[in-house]
């Protein structure tokens, strides 16, 4: 395996760096953290501030789960649980799925896959940290100092004119939070299109960064609007411009359009990068080349293109013209082609590969698992009729949690779980981790599939109680039931790998002997992320199933 | 190898950069990203705008009427100038002749100066006029020849909205413009070694100066819709 | 040793062309004309002189029209775009194009002019808590004993 042309050169006196020191030991003072412009350690700064987010956007979420445990809503006054539906809404939406996968895992492996020495921006890098530590600030702010209760769409005129909760303050947040993810997307365009190694031709490149590259493109399309949108609210709020007042003229439905433009897209943006993680785990645990690899790079090109076209099939039910809902109905549709692409392709990279279960191929396989459900219950809200009686109940909630959670979640921890070794140069415990991969498949299971049949049913989104129709509690209870093992799974792993940074054995520079510049490097790699001159000579994912069977078999017996 | 330029005393190559061109060329791209975002930013708001004013032609034809086209006329030429000098600047950051960068980044910022006085002259005679929107709103109704005063009050929260997004942009703009000028005072090398910085500061300040290319004859120069009767302003 | 970029005066790399002054002066000079044009334009009633229905579209046509030349004219010349690499172009264009797909927005208020639709009023009706018509709940519009045919949904629908 020679990816590289290994040449040590001097003049690395810039980073002052012994050969013994990696990024995590280079410097020890909290100011060489907190002012850091390594995109290294700005992503463990990420990682350690989007799980503390989860944590906050998961309390609220079970908070969510056992007022409905019982149909009376008993537990809580109404407005109590729709701040607290905000809460997880925007918490979980705003902090950490738009955050975690490209922040964390794109900002650590970005410059390591393409062979840089950081991000083209590193400072900016970590302005967009601070402006999201801002952000969450905000939005905390306003969540525990009385609440917001508009969810976390933020609809106009309730948002602009009628509720009395800490609006301005959240929007204020996600305003912030939208720069943060407007910085990010920049600098990962620049750095994928300026700062790869020689050799490092763009049908080179890992999956992983051309996932990545669309989600800096629909950071940077798609952010501003809403960022201004929400301005715009903040201004009615504050100032008394009219810009959505119905009462004067305005039309409330443009905020949703405006907010859809966006928000439609940020899906993709939580989503692309998971599908960018999973392309890599995919070929590495199937000790293939990724099949079809021009089509996967391209699929993610579609989608974040054709994203931007769909807007519309989440206001149905708005006033918006019948004609329009069919062109949106018509183009969402479409828009299933490009992600089935990707599906259809691990699938069948998979397909006589000597697939390897360690722990991030079992993540990677339940997230196929569930992103396809997810996926295919998209064309039924796709599809114009059938969506005006599912429009806001638990099918809609299900659908998104499906594609999200299930998607986005365990392409985050599917990416943690492969990366970890590179990351923190520490093995966790493998056997763990593979039940408790199998722990959230069942529980995420458990949780959503009951909301399908409930919602179908008929059960709205967004009700704190559900007195009329008793008939639906067997399902919230199984729902709930679900929902604490998903929580418990969620701790599980927080318990092993802060273990494992402690007492885990300690990881050689490729562990799962797996291809890519990254793996080329020291575990954890040095603050300058290569000590010799990167020269990329071979295709990427140039696996050779004969010569590696030997190797495949000891990563197994080695890990079971 | 490139590693040279990595001293202490010649900084302006940074370390993840191989050379110049790459890093030059990294900034130039980087900040267009930075602007694709704020063309995005105000399309948003031109957007609502279009669909307001195709809705209510008339009644914003007679709001507009309280905007003097021709201090929004001085202020266009105004930008339009310091855009000018803003251009030459950057071309006297390549000949490296400090006096001339100064000289120059002195003239814009007077020009922006000026930009914002006239803009407060407007919004104050607004305010005076019982213009601004919400509570306080209350014009002289025989100035509106009976047009629905609500969609007059939509027009000037648009107004206010836009055009205050446009001068807080003006507003960092004299701010940067500031900074550059002080590290060419000072004659500090990232920018004298190196004429990307004044260029990037000057790409943004030509956006400023687009985004008035269009407010100015969208807000001040409406034909009127009243057909027959159209065109002329005052 | 790094390059300097004024030892690449005459190459070909992006941005690293010095121009003369008359090229700034020409462009400001256009730009001004533009301007004036702009003003002038609006003064022209093209109402009595076109059309009295299109009058007022073609003055805001022709509007935003010098307005987007002057912005090329700003992009191209100003802000260097003519000489930059071919990333640089694609990026300085890359807002300016996707703006159309942001003002597709525009079709559902186009459509929303030909709603409703007459047949939608021709069906049979059955009585429905919902009221399909704004304002309809409002009590005082409605006597008591007196046929509420605003909270009316087509038959068809059940």
């Amino acid at each position: 395996m020679s990816t590289t042309v290994k040449t040590e050169v001097g003049g690395m006196e810039h980073f002052h760096t012994k050969p013994e020191l990696n990024y995590l030991t280079n410097g020890h003072s909290i100011r060489s953290w907190l002012l850091t412009e390594d995109h290294k350690r700005i992503a463990m700064l990420y990682l350690i501030s989007v799980s503390f987010f989860f944590l906050i956007g998961g309390l609220a979420a079970a908070g969510v789960r056992y007022e409905l445990m019982s149909p009376a809503g008993n537990m809580m006054e109404s407005e109590t649980y729709n701040k607290l539906f905000t809460a997880h809404g925007a918490v979980m939406v705003f902090l950490f799925l738009l955050v975690a996968v490209p922040a964390v895992l794109g900002n650590f492996l970005i410059p390591l896959m393409i062979g840089a020495r950081d991000l083209a921006f590193p400072r900016l890098n970590l302005l967009s940290w601070y402006l999201y530590m801002a952000a969450g600030t905000c939005i905390m702010l306003a969540t525990l100092g009385g609440g917001v209760d508009t969810g976390w769409t933020f609809y106009t005129p309730y948002s602009s004119m009628y509720s009395n909760s800490n609006v301005s303050l959240t929007l204020l947040g996600v305003f912030l939070g939208g720069f943060s993810s407007i910085t990010t997307g920049m600098n990962f365009i620049v750095t994928i299109h300026k700062m790869r190694a020689p050799g490092m031709t763009w049908f080179r490149l890992p999956l992983f960064i051309w996932g990545h590259y669309a989600t800096g493109v629909i950071m940077l399309l798609g952010t501003p609007v809403v960022a201004i949108t929400l301005l715009c609210v903040i201004f009615e709020r504050t100032f008394q411009l009219p810009i959505y007042s119905p009462e004067l003229g305005g039309d409330p439905v443009l905020f949703q359009h405006m907010f859809w433009f966006y928000s439609h897209p940020a899906v993709y943006i939580m989503i692309l990068p998971a599908f960018g993680v999973i392309s890599e785990i995919m070929t590495a645990f199937s000790r293939k080349r990724v099949f079809g690899y021009h089509m996967i790079a391209f699929s993610s090109l579609a989608i974040a293109f054709l994203g931007f076209l769909v807007w519309g099939h989440h206001m149905f039910v708005s006033s918006q013209s019948m004609y329009q809902s069919v062109i949106f109905s018509l183009l969402t549709f479409l828009l299933a082609v490009p992600s089935a692409i990707k599906v259809w392709n691990w699938t069948a990279t998979m397909y006589k590969g000597n697939v390897v279960l360690a722990s991030p191929m079992i993540y990677g396989i339940g997230f196929q698992g569930l992103f396809l459900v997810g996926g295919l219950t998209g064309p039924f809200l796709a599809s114009y009729g059938n969506d005006i009686h599912l429009t806001a109940t638990y099918f809609v909630v299900a659908h998104f949690h499906y594609v999200m959670v299930g998607g986005s979640i365990m392409g985050f921890l599917a990416g943690i779980h492969f990366w970890w070794p590179k990351m923190t140069g520490r093995l966790y415990n493998e056997s763990v981790a593979k039940w408790n991969g199998l722990l959230v498949f069942v529980g995420f299971n458990l949780t959503f599939f009951p909301q399908f049949i409930v919602g179908w049913m008929g059960m709205p989104r967004r009700y704190h109680y559900y007195y009329f129709a008793p008939e639906f509690q067997p399902y919230h209870i199984m729902s709930t039931l679900g929902a604490s093992f998903l929580g418990i799974g969620f701790v599980i792993p927080v318990i092993y790998m802060v273990h494992s940074l402690f007492k885990g054995e300690r990881a050689t520079d490729n562990p799962w002997n797996a291809h890519g510049l990254e793996w080329n490097t020291s575990s954890p790699p040095p603050t300058e992320n290569f000590r010799y001159k990167v020269i990329v000579t071979d295709d990427v994912y140039d696996y050779d199933p004969v010569a590696e069977h030997e190797n495949d078999m000891q990563l197994a017996g080695g890990k079971a | 190898m490139s590693h040279a330029a990595h001293g202490d005393e010649f900084n302006v190559l940074k370390f993840q950069y191989e050379d110049m061109d790459q890093q030059n060329d990294s900034y130039i791209v980087g900040m267009w990203t930075f602007l694709v975002t704020e063309v995005m930013f105000f399309g948003m708001l031109f957007l609502t705008y279009s669909l307001y004013r195709a809705n209510y032609q008339n009644d914003w034809f007679t709001a507009h009427e309280q905007l003097d086209w021709k201090l929004g006329g001085i202020n266009t030429a105004n930008l339009l100038f310091s855009s000018f000098l803003m251009a030459t600047a950057v071309r006297q950051a390549q000949l490296k002749d400090r006096k001339g960068v100064l000289l120059r980044l002195a003239g814009v910022l007077a020009c922006a100066f000026g930009f914002l006085v006239i803009k407060y002259v407007e919004y104050s005679g607004k305010y005076e006029h019982h213009l601004f929107p919400g509570p306080g709103f209350a014009p002289d109704v025989t100035h509106f020849h009976g047009a629905n005063l609500d969609h007059v009050q939509l027009f000037f929260g648009l107004y206010f909205a836009m055009t205050g997004l446009h001068g807080v942009h003006v507003l960092v703009g004299i701010l940067v413009i500031g900074a550059l000028g002080l590290m060419w005072f000072k004659g500090k090398k990232i920018v004298t070694e190196d004429y990307v910085p004044t260029e990037l500061v000057g790409l943004y300040w030509h956006f400023v100066d687009i985004v008035w290319i269009f407010l100015y004859p969208l807000f001040y120069l409406m034909p009127n819709p009243s057909v027959g009767s159209g065109g002329g302003n005052h | 040793m790094a390059k300097s970029p004024l030892s690449a005066v005459h190459d070909d790399h992006g941005g690293h062309h010095i121009h003369n002054n008359s090229m700034y002066v020409k462009t400001a000079l256009t730009l001004a004309g533009f301007m004036i044009l702009t003003i002038a334009a609006a003064q022209i009633d093209f109402g009595h002189m076109i059309s009295k229905q299109y009058g007022y579209w073609i003055n805001n046509l022709i509007a935003v029209l010098i307005a987007v030349v002057k912005t090329y004219i700003v992009v191209l010349y100003f802000m260097h775009v003519k000489w930059a690499s071919s990333l640089g172009k694609l990026f300085a264009l890359l807002g300016f194009f996707f703006i159309p797909v942001l003002f597709s927005v525009w079709t559902d208020f186009y459509f929303r002019q030909h709603e409703p639709v007459a047949h939608w009023y021709n069906n049979d009706y059955v009585e429905s808590a919902t009221p399909r018509i704004i304002g309809a709940t409002d009590g005082a519009k409605i006597a008591p004993g007196e046929e509420n045919t605003q909270n009316r949904i087509p038959k068809s629908v059940w």
